[in-house]
């Protein structure tokens, strides 16, 4: 049962690492055209209120139409959380910065 | 007295006697008797296990391509946009591939292909990702997405680009 149990939260896992990077592609989307404020507000949205850490590269202050901005999230999977563990699922994705 | 004419054995032999000695005696010998009991006990542990090992790598498996379906739509999806913004008609260089080409690098995917029957109204992409896992690669190969990107074109475009008030 212990053995069946990890595999359904191995299972779990995989769909928070495929929902880690669309939150990343939504974060890089938003941050082509607005700023970073916008960005947390949209990747928050789209990670559904679960705890989640945003990178952007670069920040607002230095992004410039043409430039690539690269936005990396760790969302936290829930995932092993009874057993103790804290696993946070990675993902990134890059989008030209657009002319707005 | 038994039917052979001597001994205190009794029918059915396998029940317990004792000896003269007083030890049990058993019929057939207890070392000789061959006992399946615990061996259905193992075969479904080992099935169990094969079972689970087969779970992990299916679920690893079926994880890797989601992920990497997940990557190739992004990438599509920067890659056709990058392409579309060198468009003449928004301000750009009009030579999209090279923006593409560095869009699909940015995701980590690999631009395959370009249809550029539309431009400069209209650019499509189709990337590939490289999954992480050799089965996947060996099973699915890589995983390839397609975008499409597209400008409207103002209805007055000189009122647009602020050449003369609307």
């Amino acid at each position: 049962m212990l053995l069946l149990s990890l595999l359904l939260h191995g299972a779990l896992l995989g769909a928070d690492l495929v929902a880690a990077q669309t939150v990343a592609v939504q974060a890089a989307r938003v941050a082509a055209v607005d700023d970073d404020a916008a960005v947390r507000e949209a990747a928050a949205e789209a990670a559904g209120g679960r705890p989640l850490q945003v990178t952007l590269e670069p920040d607002a202050t230095r992004r410039a139409p043409g430039d690539m901005v690269t936005a990396t999230v760790r969302l936290r999977s829930r995932a092993f959380a009874p057993f103790g563990a804290t696993v946070w699922c990675p993902g990134r994705a890059a989008m030209r910065v657009e002319d707005t | 007295m038994n039917r052979d004419g001597g001994g205190e054995l009794r029918w059915p032999m396998h029940r317990r006697a004792r000896s003269d000695r007083g030890d049990e005696l058993r019929w057939p010998p207890r070392r000789l008797v061959h006992s399946d009991r615990g061996g259905i006990a193992v075969w479904l542990a080992m099935a169990l296990c094969l079972w689970l090992a087969g779970g992990v790598i299916v679920v690893t498996a079926l994880t890797d391509l989601g992920v990497a379906v997940a990557r190739a739509r992004g990438a599509a999806d920067a890659a056709a946009l990058a392409g579309m913004a060198a468009s003449p008609l928004a301000g750009g260089s009009g030579a999209p591939r090279p923006a593409a080409v560095e869009a699909a690098a940015a995701n980590a995917a690999t631009l395959v292909a370009t249809e550029e029957d539309g431009w400069p109204l209209r650019y499509a992409v189709t990337v590939s990702v490289q999954p992480l896992s050799p089965l996947v690669v060996a099973i699915a190969g890589p995983v390839q997405a397609k975008a499409t990107a597209a400008v409207r074109p103002a209805t007055d475009p000189e009122a647009a680009l602020g050449l003369r008030p609307r």
